[in-house]
């Protein structure tokens, strides 16, 4: 008897966050393509590039083999690189996403990451680099420990790119309108490449 | 005197336990034979206590099947059903078992890595759970090892072997989780000399690739990922994007560290082995909810579960395959080309 009181407020309490993500969601970017990245913005972006995560995410290593290994764009790459290694780069890539994992196997606290992660925009920016964020872990790489990242990193972007599961509620959407940051929202990893190789200047 | 008559309460022990249970299969090793479909492409099976004489006739030992070439220079092995509750990754072990052929190379699989945990074992209740696909009964089965024949009682509190220092200690049923205790050891509890014999047959067939197959539940975020020593991460990443790009399930990658000592992809990779550990979702876990609709979950199905984890095994044999020889890659056919082929095939139909 219990379980099935218990299972019909389960139930009621699984359509109330339904309920909940569906309000939250009116807000998200519906997903574009490589196709509609603005006309202003494709080629814009000029080599050397320089990948590096912003929270140790291994979602880096993701984003380095789709731009280097698939769409041979020839980025540097260094997961926990120090701001000297982006003086010479002119455009910056920011993987974005905390990971305890990734913190641990740095040996990095969250606050020494986001130290290092200020020092490498600040190099970047004086170096006059132009600085992508990419977002492609979903909704595993949104939390508290990333969400104070990508707002660190979102305003000193000249676009963004994110895989729509980790803008259901709508978070990228609100960020980069309050500081009129161009979004791109697309489907998978693979299109945040496309977006990517179509930025960047052949 | 004495020790005869320990031995005689030992064995009334053992008696009573079986009878106060459902049989236990005579041997872990016919258990899996029973439920998994072998065609004639198996070079041969072969029982994991071969590397362990101390898993004959156990609930404890069992089949590992070998594809391909004996001497072939190439090797990749799988595990799955290290969590016998981790069904999609057992069926696409018996996926591979059934359909799949070694053109180059060879393939060493192990699809239920814990086959005393075929029953339902687990916390000392005993209540059998058997999903029928296609007319044919599989047991979906025990996390954990079977309690009822090991050596000693769970510990307080238990630590993989060689965990660091500062390791925070597991609860004590953890010492029966196969997953970890590797590298394992020939004089330690049984679900120890299981590990023990894997890690020994992984010395034997020095494989070049390593892939464990298990499920995680909603709550982690382990689920639809592939996990791996730093190492080997751009490999995995490669993978990654062709399974995301092949099954359209939004899969990531988690790189590990110290804290998952005993883990397989950890120990093995410790030895040189490029090791994955590949997880989807079971939305029944973690307390394998029985009202959970396994088959037909909206979230996650088990043939989407089943298609992910060979596309998974396909793709990283297909990143390894990068860095090998032409002449020397592991070269595998029979992979399913989309969902459909694995819905027919736990349908009972005749797939792509």
């Amino acid at each position: 008897m219990h379980m099935k009181n218990f299972s019909t407020i389960g139930r009621i309490g699984a359509l109330l966050v339904i309920a909940l993500f569906a309000i939250a969601g009116a807000s998200a970017q519906t997903a574009q393509t490589a196709n509609t990245v603005p006309a202003a913005l494709a080629g814009t972006f000029l080599k050397p590039g320089f990948i590096t995560s912003a929270g140790q995410t291994s979602d880096a290593a993701i984003v380095k083999v789709l731009a280097n290994t698939k769409l041979k764009l020839g980025f540097d790459y260094d997961i926990m690189a120090k701001p000297e290694a982006v003086a010479g780069a002119k455009t910056l890539v920011l993987v974005l996403g905390a990971s305890n994992k990734g913190l641990g196997s740095a040996g990095l606290s969250f606050e020494q990451e986001m130290e290092r992660v200020k020092k490498v925009i600040t190099a970047a920016q004086k170096a006059g680099a132009k600085i992508i964020s990419m977002h492609t872990g979903g909704s595993s790489r949104r939390g508290e420990l990333s969400n104070a990242i990508i707002e660190l990193c979102i305003p000193v972007s000249s676009v963004v790119i994110v895989v729509e599961e980790g803008n259901k509620d709508g978070f990228f959407t609100e960020l980069c309108a309050k500081h009129s940051i161009p979004l791109q929202v697309v489907p998978s990893i693979a299109e945040a490449g496309n977006v990517l190789k179509v930025l960047m200047a052949p | 005197m004495k020790k005869f008559l320990l031995v005689m309460a030992a064995l009334l022990f053992l008696n009573s336990a079986a009878f106060s249970s459902p049989a236990p299969f005579q041997s872990g090793y016919a258990g899996v034979i029973g439920e998994m479909p072998l065609s004639g492409r198996n070079n041969a099976v072969r029982p994991l206590s071969d590397y362990e004489p101390a898993l004959a006739g156990t609930v404890y030992d069992t089949p590992v099947v070998v594809l391909g070439s004996e001497n072939a220079k190439n090797t990749c092995f799988i595990a799955a059903g290290t969590h016998g509750n981790e069904i999609a990754g057992i069926l696409a072990g018996y996926w591979i078992a059934e359909n799949c052929t070694v053109e180059n190379g060879r393939l060493v699989l192990l699809p239920r890595v814990n086959a005393s945990g075929l029953l339902r074992i687990e916390d000392k209740e005993i209540a059998q759970r058997i999903i029928t696909l296609a007319g044919r009964e599989f047991h979906y089965g025990s996390r954990l090892t079977d309690w009822r024949f090991e050596v000693a009682e769970d510990p307080l509190n238990f630590i993989p072997p060689q965990a660091p220092a500062d390791f925070a200690p597991l609860a004590g049923k953890e010492a029966r989780n196969i997953n970890r205790n590797y590298p394992g050891s020939p004089s330690a509890s049984m679900t120890s000399r299981v590990a023990f014999a894997v890690t020994k047959l992984l010395l034997e067939i020095q494989p070049v690739l390593a892939i464990d197959l298990h499920e995680a539940s909603l709550k982690s975020s382990l689920a639809w990922s592939i996990i791996t020593r730093k190492e080997f991460l751009d490999e995995a990443a490669m993978a990654v994007l062709d399974v995301e790009d092949q099954t359209g399930v939004s899969f990531h990658l988690e790189d590990s560290r110290e804290e998952f000592s005993g883990y397989s992809h950890w120990e093995w990779g410790k030895l040189g082995i490029h090791a994955f550990l590949v997880e989807t979702l079971n939305p029944a876990q973690p307390d394998d909810d029985p009202e959970i609709d396994q088959l037909n979950n909206r979230v996650s199905p088990l043939a989407l579960r089943v298609f992910v984890h060979l596309k998974a095994v396909e793709n990283l044999i297909a990143s390894r395959n990068l860095t090998l020889d032409d002449s020397e890659t592991i070269q595998v056919t029979g992979f399913p080309r989309t969902i459909d082929g694995v819905l027919s095939w736990l349908h009972g139909n005749v797939h792509e």
